[in-house]
């Protein structure tokens, strides 16, 4: 008896609720469920890294609320006549989390350890040759050519009293546990597998941010991060799973924000032109592609896969990037099973022995090998089945296999391109440059995964980099994503959208970029969290 | 328990130990994908990255070259860095251990407990009602998916009744004025992970904790204190548990194998911040030398808990102990 | 000539005893029940009801039950009745086949092993140690992304990582059953190992192998849903692990789809049942110690 009077005890003890937070402080509370790999921008990889370097850092330029260039760590900035000199005038004032002064010592060190060595946020800084201190508030940076994306490049400064004595090999491997940076907000702890605890930096320069904390709180799973935004132990949520939508909306303190995405995933097929590829010859035919894209629902796909939370595929540039991307309109290939078998047809692509498979005039089939990653969510799964009835309607027989990530990477890039066509995405930025380049003859082995060469395509690509004239540049990368439409080395299945969630019960002050269409929280913008405050 | 009982013991431990640092080895190295182009991809990067990490990580060499140079480090205890976070593999796997180790604890001893209990009712009061009840509840536990099992206490203990936390080890970012609020904090989210695991294995235990007892109710002794009058519950508790108690030593050690695979699935459905969790990620980054790190590290454990429960049999059972 | 004869008579007689004993075992009889249950679900359920993994979204997606969906709809609208019946085949092949593997290797090894003895038997013991001490699923789950998803390399790798339970014991029912009289006489007539361990030992080894492979059984059929439910299954077959995973990435518990995420537990849990109640019921008539007469 007293022991039984002990255990209930016991268990009333450890099922009394928690004591409330703090309730002095304001913390904003968001789940997630990918976390950040690194606290340096030298090593960080992973999309996630966001969660960390745009709260702690700033850029030279950043993006104002419609996502135009405004100035960020440098006041304004000019371009020589010839394109190739560019001039920063960098604030006065600003100071590091630390209390030292920033000034151009920290741009300098930044730029010159990017462009001396190979990082991930190098890429960004392609043509550019030097960066040069001119006095303690100005900066030079020299180009080989006229560099049109130069205001959209989104490079971390980092505080040269801490790195000065860092090689270009240590900077692989070197990362403070609480990253000294400019920004609004200090990651005070990070708890792998639990939390990252961000602090508000008073000092900010521009204006210290309404609220005390921010926890990112990780979740193993979308069923219990969905839970807590209910019961509000979460005030924000970055991904939903597409079918939670619906029951989240129903609640009158929360609000879905759904925003046109910027990745985009596509149907990729192996358009490796050598006699080193094992993929299947007859997918070289861009007939045969051309084909495919007129036979995929894409609707379908975008209806049950992503539970409607998308946009149908077109070019390889997103609309969501604004006017770069090229709209095929009176061009479009709709969905006309009929006119992909007709394309098929003329190609001389007939069903000779009622196997229902075409084959070609020396009797190979249409049989391809259709490579899908199964650990990335359920989306490309989904898709694959779709796009697998799709092909079988007009003659195209595929066979799906499943694997992750990992092995299909292998199979592309070690095995010699062993498969025929595969399901992968990219996310693109506000700059159309470098996904452009992922489809470039040079690229191949590198950052193509389709291996695809196409000597217009890739002068025009050298052309637009340089155009530093919108106009003229838009147009080329107009006609650039044209080209790629009607070869369709990949067939863009379709735009995810990015989809949020926030309690609108404790705190105010969501700022949605760009205004109105866009989403808040997972943005490179700071304004959400500038303006957000209790309630 | 002599000398040579336990020599041998030891040397058997310490060989299991260096197969499975080579199986280890071996395994990885022979897994598709190349955990750097993966990184490339990821980062939208070039291929002179992807060559700067592969001189990073020494992955150049014969294999047998490479496997020499692992077995070094190990002496050394260094188990290298991960491909992901870049930091010591020893340091990640630190963190992550101790949560899971916490969780497995736990588990098996309320697990243990259980188990003992619903074996023993069961055994003693062989083919009556109370038999068939702990009986069938063991066999139907037994059958349960251990994520589903979670999955379902999660939906009753912390959506509909909302009185226990739905993720985490503790309350995140949370910072707890006394240690105790957060030992109180961390007992708090261990409860239904705890349950959860512990119910998933007591269904073993039970049957096996049946199976030995009964087994030991036929020998001999035990009719002969039957035949002098001893009460029943004297009997059981008195006589015929301990010995039968033995066979669940070995099996709980042995168990221990399992408590990984227990806990990837709980750690999943409750957001545990254990190695459980550490280990699927990892897989799906590539990340081989923390994979290899936990395989060796939980590899260890388990030797370590045989070797101990072997020690114990050796002190325990009699016919050993007076060799 | 005629002792084959007399053998022959002696299994017959041994198996009807085996059965009369087998009809008194309530555990036993519903454990086959249950398993019989699930073998015509399995083979004869898709003849009354059909399902087409091709057709999506002919339902409403996550759609609770009605009529025409007596068990709802999955995330790509298919009927999860549908999947059920068809999963059911999947789970019970993938669970034997894999058992199979398992048991053969493992008796394989634990026979030759215990018969061998001496230094061999230490060096097998020991490396059978060094997998058992490895973690299994980890291992499953490095094994399975090494050789892909396939069904039929699911089914290996779940063969190749259970047998160490299954040699240990064969192992120690050779040792004694190596002790015996005949077996002696045997080695002193001049028989050959093999016909040793093929002829006179693995039937003494049967029954305990018998009861010990319905239980690997039920441990691979579990094996198989857990793989699947953390994604390294093969998604493109309808097993229950698959049903339990879709249920879970589409956040079907925060939405209250119990119809998506209970019933696939449920068979899976009762086929385990099935399995384990056959197996210990098993272990009941043929171990010696348990057995009340």
């Amino acid at each position: 008896m007293k022991k039984l009077c002990l255990f209930l005890a016991l268990m009333l003890l450890v099922a009394l609720p928690m004591t409330a937070y703090n309730s002095e402080k304001s913390v904003l509370r968001i789940g997630i469920i990918q976390e950040p790999d690194t606290t340096s921008p030298f090593i960080a990889t992973l999309a996630a890294f966001n969660v960390i370097d745009v709260r702690v850092y700033d850029n030279l330029i950043e993006y104002d609320d419609n996502l135009h260039p405004v100035g960020g760590l440098a006041e304004d900035w000019s371009v020589s006549e010839d394109g190739l000199v560019w001039t920063f005038n960098l604030r006065e004032g600003i100071k590091w989390s630390d209390g030292e002064d920033f000034n151009a010592d920290d741009v300098v060190w930044t730029y010159t350890a990017l462009i001396e060595g190979e990082y991930p946020q190098s890429v960004q800084l392609t043509g550019i040759t030097k960066c040069e201190k001119v006095d303690e508030y100005t900066v030079k940076l020299y180009t080989e050519a006229p560099k049109a994306d130069m205001e959209s490049i989104r490079v971390d400064i980092v505080p040269e009293h801490i790195y000065s004595n860092k090689s270009l090999e240590d900077l692989h491997t070197f990362a403070e546990d609480s990253p000294v940076g400019t920004g609004p907000f200090k990651l005070v702890e990070w708890k792998q597998g639990q939390f990252l605890k961000f602090e508000a930096n008073e000092n900010y320069f521009k204006g210290a941010p309404h609220i005390d904390e921010i926890v990112y709180v990780i979740f193993a799973n979308a069923d219990t991060l969905m839970l807590a935004l209910k019961n509000g132990e979460i005030d924000a949520v970055t991904s939903i799973a597409s079918n939670q939508v619906e029951m989240l909306e129903q609640n009158p303190n929360i609000e879905v924000v759904k925003a046109l995405g910027r990745n985009f995933q596509e149907l990729g097929f192996n358009c490796w032109d050598s006699p080193e590829s094992k993929g299947n010859p007859l997918v070289l035919d861009p007939k045969i592609r051309l084909a495919c894209d007129y036979a995929i629902d894409k609707e379908q796909i975008v209806e049950i896969a992503l539970t409607g939370l998308g946009t149908p595929g077109t070019s390889l540039i997103p609309p969501s990037v604004g006017d770069w991307h090229w709209d095929p309109s009176d061009e479009k290939h709709n969905y006309d099973p009929e006119k992909a078998k007709q394309i098929l047809e003329e190609a001389g692509y007939i069903d000779t022995d009622g196997d229902s498979i075409r084959e070609d005039s020396e009797g190979n089939k249409l049989d391809f090998r259709f490579a899908v990653i199964s650990s990335y969510g359920e989306a490309y799964v989904k898709a694959s089945l779709i796009i697998q009835k799709n092909l079988q309607d007009i003659g195209i027989n595929t066979n799906i296999t499943t694997m992750d990530g990992g092995a299909q990477s292998d199979l592309i890039y070690s095995q010699n391109f062993d498969t025929d066509m595969y399901i992968w995405g990219w996310s693109a930025e506000l700059d159309p440059s470098l996904k452009l380049s992922v489809v470039l003859t040079e690229q191949i082995g590198k950052r193509s995964d389709c291996f695809w060469s196409n000597e217009d395509y890739d002068e025009l690509y050298k052309i637009q980099v340089s155009q530093v004239d919108r106009e003229e540049r838009l147009e080329t990368v107009h006609e650039m994503q044209r080209i790629v439409y009607e070869e369709a080395p990949y067939i863009i299945l379709y735009y995810p959208d990015a989809v949020e969630a926030y309690r609108t019960d404790k705190f105010e002050g969501w700022t949605r970029v760009p205004e109105g269409i866009g989403n808040s929280i997972s943005q490179v913008n700071k304004s959400t969290f500038l303006s957000i405050r209790p309630k | 328990m002599n000398l040579s009982y336990l020599s041998k013991k030891l040397s058997h431990s310490i060989i299991t130990l260096f197969i499975v640092i080579t199986i280890n080895f071996f395994l990885f190295r022979v897994i598709p994908g190349d955990p750097f182009a993966m990184i490339a991809k990821a980062g939208n990067l070039s291929a002179e990255y992807k060559e700067e990490l592969s001189t990073l990580y020494g992955f150049n060499g014969s294999l047998p070259i490479q496997y020499v140079k692992y077995l070094r480090q190990l002496f050394t205890f260094d188990f290298g860095l991960s491909f992901k976070y870049r930091k010591p593999v020893l340091e990640i796997l630190g963190n992550r251990l101790m949560a899971t180790l916490l969780l497995a604890f736990f588990a098996q001893l309320f697990a243990i407990i259980l188990g003992t209990v619903i074996g023993t009712l069961s055994a003693a009061f062989r083919g009556k009602k109370i038999d068939v009840a702990a009986l069938g509840f063991a066999l139907f536990i037994y059958a349960i998916p251990a994520f589903w099992l979670g999955i379902v206490l999660l939906s009753f203990f912390s959506v509909k009744l909302g009185i226990l936390p739905l993720n985490g080890m503790v309350v995140a970012g949370l910072s707890h004025p006394t240690t105790w609020a957060y030992i109180k904090d961390v007992v708090h989210h261990l409860v239904l992970p705890v349950f959860s695991m512990g119910l998933a294995i007591c269904g073993g235990y039970a049957i096996i904790m049946r199976g030995s007892l009964l087994d030991v109710l036929t020998e001999d002794y035990i009719t002969t204190a039957r035949a002098k009058g001893l009460k029943r519950k004297d009997i059981v508790i008195k006589h015929a548990l301990p010995n039968a108690m033995l066979p669940m030593v070995t099996i709980i050690a042995i168990n221990l194998g399992f408590m990984v695979s227990g806990a990837i699935q709980t750690e999943t459905v409750f957001s545990w911040p254990g190695i459980g969790r550490l280990v699927y990620e990892a897989l799906m980054a590539r990340d081989y030398p923390v994979l290899q790190g936990a395989f060796l590290i939980i590899s260890l454990t388990v030797i370590i808990a045989n070797f101990i429960a072997d020690i114990l049999y050796g002190y325990l059972d009699p016919r050993i102990k007076y060799e | 000539m005629s002792s084959n004869i007399n053998r022959k008579k002696v299994m017959k007689k041994g198996i009807i005893r085996f059965i009369d004993i087998f009809k008194e075992n309530k555990m036993g009889v519903l454990g086959f029940y249950i398993i019989v249950f699930f073998l015509l679900v399995a083979f004869v359920g898709p003849l009354i009801y059909s399902y087409n993994p091709q057709e999506f979204a002919k339902g409403g997606l996550i759609a609770p039950p009605t009529k025409e969906f007596p068990l709802g709809t999955d995330d790509m609208g298919r009927s999860i009745l549908g999947a059920l019946i068809y999963g059911a085949k999947v789970s019970l092949m993938i669970g034997i086949f894999a058992t199979l593997i398992s048991v053969f290797i493992g008796t394989f090894i634990g026979i030759v092993s215990g018969f061998a003895g001496g230094k061999f038997d230490s060096v097998l013991m020991r490396i059978t140690d060094g997998f058992m001490v490895l973690p299994k699923l980890p291992l499953i789950m490095i094994l399975a992304a090494l050789l892909g998803s396939s069904t039929r390399n699911i089914i290996i790798v779940i063969g190749l990582t259970g047998w160490t339970g299954t040699t240990r014991l064969v192992r120690s029912q050779t040792l004694s059953v190596k002790q015996r009289p005949f077996i002696e006489r045997a080695v002193s007539v001049g028989a050959g190992k093999g016909y040793i361990m093929f002829r006179h030992i693995l039937p003494n080894v049967f029954p305990l192998v018998f009861s010990n492979t319905i239980l690997v059984a039920a441990g691979a059929i579990l094996t198989e849903t857990t793989l699947s439910f953390l994604g390294l299954g093969n998604p493109l077959v309808p097993s229950w692990g698959q049903i339990l995973r879709g249920a879970f990435t589409s956040g079907a518990v925060s939405i209250g789809a119990w119809w998506y995420f209970v019933p696939a537990g449920l068979c899976v849990i009762l086929l385990v049942l099935g399995f384990t109640l056959l197996g210990y019921s098993f272990d009941e008539i043929l171990n010696p110690k348990l057995r009340r007469y």
